[in-house]
């Protein structure tokens, strides 16, 4: 068996002429002859590369060996790289080959030069190294090929021998024009070895195509302006051998050459459409023996210049630099970085999850953190999560602080307290789309919540305000808002409560600078009139309540508000008036969702009714005896168990933990849920369903219970019709 | 000689020709049922026809979508990622990828690309040519 081995093994090396000389010259438009023959250029080929000096008239000497630079060589005579010329500059000899004949062929390139053609009628450059490989030398033969040992697996049976394929391809042209018209395509045809690649180079074009498996190939350059045009093909086989070039000139005229129209019998109107597209409908029925065969189509060959285009010679940077690096070296937005900075745990977290600049900040985009609570930054706990081992952060409320402790507390951020200061709410961290980081809490309906903040410099004042921003849609009648509480709208529309509002326009809450000055004309204004930056239109919002910070000592500020009873989003504004009147005014905002508290109630078909008078007890897994007790609500200021009233309502506002909850109410069957686990300090509101004791009841009305006593009576009437038919029947 | 009553009376049939018209009867319900297959038939063969037809312009977006996805990749390979000139097969592979995607829209602004004079003009080229083959993806 013979297995031919095309490229799968390298080939042997055997060069005929290991050093040989060169003579005859190459043309170039631009400077003329150039002579590689003369006595003192000394040029010589070897396997490696093209040495010595070139000569012409106009530019001089032209160094082919040049320090930086040089022409290569290979055994299959493909020359590489770069000669040099004062007058010329670089010559790329890339695009030369010596063939197996020894004479160079192809087209030099230069910086100053256009082509230096070595493939002109005169053009007589040869030499009397041969390439050794591609070309069938003769040489010595390479070993016969060796069967694997018997320790080797063997798949197939062993071959004897291996032939290598070092024949070079033949090509011929069968088919071409001496003369094309400007509206013609040019189409050639030919034959060589199947599948053989064959270069076509067209004046300063090269092209690739394949000949088919039977060796054939027909190809269309497509249309061509005026003018001479010179072919060559070079074919190289599977095996990598390159064959012969063959050469072909032809002409492109402006002739206009009408095309061939099939001959069609006229018709009279209206049948000649009508029968044509009959005809077009039917040609799918037609049996494809029937069919006229298709004529072959012509291989269109793509060309590219042989110099590549500046666009691809980088050259150019393809990539305009600066939008990119705007977007990617962009700084984080001011308010996410002082945050970080503020809370060196979200910090740490940034650089984690590699948030360094605007561009990557999208990455926590989707992403549910949540700022360190009040006593955690105070470094009044340590949380400790260990396997199979449970850690509640304690909190205390702020009355008992030490002073060191409310000293750790971050400037001009809010934290927010329950239960007599002995929850603290975890503040959720966002990013919005617009890239600002957004501050958010949960809280329920009509509780009380503690405010804090430590501002950064002394202040006149601190206020707040609960805005409305959404109403959530819930399906329930919202709650009237107080009389007095939207009274407070009215004061926006004065122009020095609207202030703030306006202001946050400007300078971002979270990451405004402590020290933002106001603008000269402003401090001419009076005390309270800040002026308001003109551009911007101060915001129409709905102020449900109005309320104000009372100084807790060592600089921080406190305020209980209640929460509105209609649930919704909210947004709490603090605004900071410094007493400095240098600076302008901060505002921190945080947006609130309150949700509304929970309920029990009992479900009559699609409809519920709440349950009034319902006990509603919160039992917690105590960390120390792992028991599941009552909450100890007293010291949360809470009450526990509930009795829930008319509206059926409880919640409860807990610490970390694992909760259950057990709901009886008289008339009802008992409740016991199953645990959960609180994660951050929130409220406990869920709707509970409870069922009466005797529910099956409520399933069966009157009517059903009436309909199934008569289909039983009836059924029965007609048993005891037939068992008097078979008595009957029986005494006959 | 009594023949008996062969004729029959008025308005009644003869056995023959009862069972001549159940006969008739059985043939037109067959034939009723052959055209109403033949109709079911050609009803489902339409429809197929038609979801083969909305199957094969679902392929040929997907096949166009490969050859854009093909091109791109290649352009960003090639050309955006060079550490030096392209090469000639490099080239020729490119011209023959966009070439391949039978799309004037994207032939024109490679060409475009490929023809400018200037690093900004390329650079603009560039843009507007991923454009065109991010937009050119249909999904």
């Amino acid at each position: 068996m013979i297995v031919f081995l095309f490229g799968f093994l390298p080939q042997a090396i055997f060069a005929s002429t290991t050093d040989g000389t060169v003579s005859g010259s190459a043309w170039s438009d631009q400077i003329g002859w150039v002579n590689f023959g003369t006595t003192n250029g000394n040029v010589h080929v070897t396997d490696s590369a093209l040495t010595g000096y070139a000569w012409n008239e106009n530019t001089g000497r032209i160094n082919l060996n040049p320090t930086k630079s040089g022409i290569a060589n290979t055994t299959a005579g493909m020359l590489s790289g770069y000669a040099f010329a004062e007058g010329t500059g670089w010559i790329n000899f890339s695009a030369i080959r010596i063939n197996c004949d020894g004479k160079f062929v192809g087209y030099a390139t230069g910086d100053n030069i256009d082509t230096l053609n070595f493939n002109c009628s005169n053009c007589n450059m040869y030499t009397d190294w041969r390439p050794s490989s591609g070309c069938g030398n003769s040489g010595p033969q390479p070993a016969p090929y060796q069967p694997p040992q018997e320790s080797a697996p063997i798949q197939e049976p062993a071959p004897d021998t291996i032939v290598l394929d070092k024949i070079p391809p033949e090509i011929n042209i069968t088919s071409i024009k001496d003369k094309y018209a400007t509206n013609e395509e040019i189409i050639i045809a030919g034959t060589t070895e199947p599948n053989t690649e064959i270069i076509v180079l067209i004046d300063a074009d090269y092209g690739i195509f394949r000949a088919d498996e039977k060796g054939e190939w027909f190809i269309t350059l497509g249309k061509l302006p005026e003018g001479l045009y010179h072919l060559e093909f070079t074919p190289r086989d599977l095996a990598g051998n390159i064959g012969k070039t063959i050469t072909a000139d032809f002409l492109v005229e402006r002739l206009f050459i009408k095309p061939l129209e099939e001959k069609k019998t006229t018709l009279l109107p209206p049948f000649g459409p009508i029968l044509r597209q009959l005809a077009e409908k039917l040609k799918p029925l037609i049996p494809k023996f029937f069919q006229q065969a298709a004529k072959p189509l012509p291989m269109p060959v793509v060309t590219v210049p042989k110099i590549a285009q500046p666009s691809l010679k980088y050259a150019w940077r393809l990539l305009p630099e600066k939008p990119i690096a705007r977007f990617v070296l962009a700084p984080l937005p001011q308010d996410v970085k002082l945050l970080a900075q503020k809370f060196p745990e979200v910090g740490k977290i940034f650089s984690a999850v590699g948030v360094s600049n605007a561009a990557n900040i999208q990455k926590i985009k989707n992403s549910k953190l949540s700022l360190p609570t009040l006593a955690e930054t105070a470094g009044l706990t340590s949380v400790e999560i260990a396997a199979g081992k449970i850690s509640v952060v304690k909190a205390i409320p702020l009355a008992q602080m030490s002073a060191i402790a409310k000293s750790r507390i971050p400037t001009d951020i809010v934290f927010l307290k329950a239960g007599g200061g002995f929850i603290d709410i975890n503040v959720a961290l966002s990013i919005n789309n617009q890239g600002r980081s957004e501050q958010r809490i949960k809280a329920i309906a009509g509780k009380f919540l503690e405010l804090v903040v430590k501002p950064d410099v002394p202040v006149k004042r601190v206020k707040g305000y609960i805005i409305f921003k959404s109403k959530k849609p819930s399906g329930r009648p919202s709650l009237n808002v107080p009389m007095n509480a939207l009274g407070y709208s009215f004061i926006f529309s004065n122009p020095n409560i609207a202030l703030p509002a306006a202001l946050s326009l400007q300078i971002p809450v979270e990451g405004g600078k402590a020290g933002e000055t106001r603008s000269p004309e402003n401090l001419n204004a009076s005390s309270g009139e800040i002026g308001s930056p003109p551009t911007e239109a101060a915001e129409q919002r709905l102020v449900l309540a109005e309320f104000d910070y009372i100084d807790a000592g060592n600089g921080v500020y406190t305020a209980e508000v209640q929460m509105p009873v209609v649930d919704g989003e909210y947004e709490i504004i603090t605004v900071m008036e410094y007493e400095d009147e240098i600076l302008y005014s901060k505002e921190i905002k945080m947006i609130t969702v309150v949700d509304p508290e929970g309920y029990i109630y009992e479900k009559s078909g699609d409809r519920e009714t709440r349950v009034a008078g319902a006990i509603a007890a919160l039992y917690w897994l105590n960390p120390e005896t792992k028991q599941y007790e009552l909450w100890p609500a007293k010291n949360y200021q809470q009450e526990n168990p509930q009795t829930t009233d008319v509206r059926g309502t409880y919640s409860f506002l807990v610490p970390d933990g694992f909760y259950y909850l057990k709901v009886d109410a008289p008339g009802y069957l008992s409740y016991d849920g199953k645990p959960f686990e609180v994660k951050e300090g929130s409220g406990i509101h869920i709707n509970i369903e409870l069922k009466t004791k005797f529910w099956f009841l409520n399933i069966v009305d009157w009517k059903t219970f009436l309909l199934a006593a008569v289909i039983l009576l009836l059924l029965y009437n007609f048993y005891r019709d037939k068992k008097r038919e078979r008595q009957a029947a029986a005494t006959i | 000689m009594h023949l008996g009553n062969i004729i029959p009376l008025n308005g009644e049939k003869t056995l023959v020709s009862m069972i001549v018209d159940k006969k008739k009867t059985i043939i037109a319900i067959i034939i009723a049922l052959l055209v109403l297959g033949n109709i079911a038939f050609a009803i489902g063969y339409f429809s197929e026809k038609a979801k083969i037809k909305e199957m094969q312009k679902e392929l040929k977006s997907q096949q166009f979508n490969v050859k854009i996805i093909n091109f791109s990749s290649l352009f960003i390979e090639k050309v955006l990622k060079a550490k030096g000139e392209v090469s000639f097969e490099n080239r020729l592979k490119l011209e023959n990828s966009v070439r391949d995607l039978d799309d004037p829209v994207i032939l024109n602004l490679w060409e475009k690309f490929i023809q400018s004079d200037t690093q900004d003009q390329a650079q603009e080229a560039v843009k507007n040519l991923l454009e065109a083959l991010v937009k050119k993806i249909s999904y």
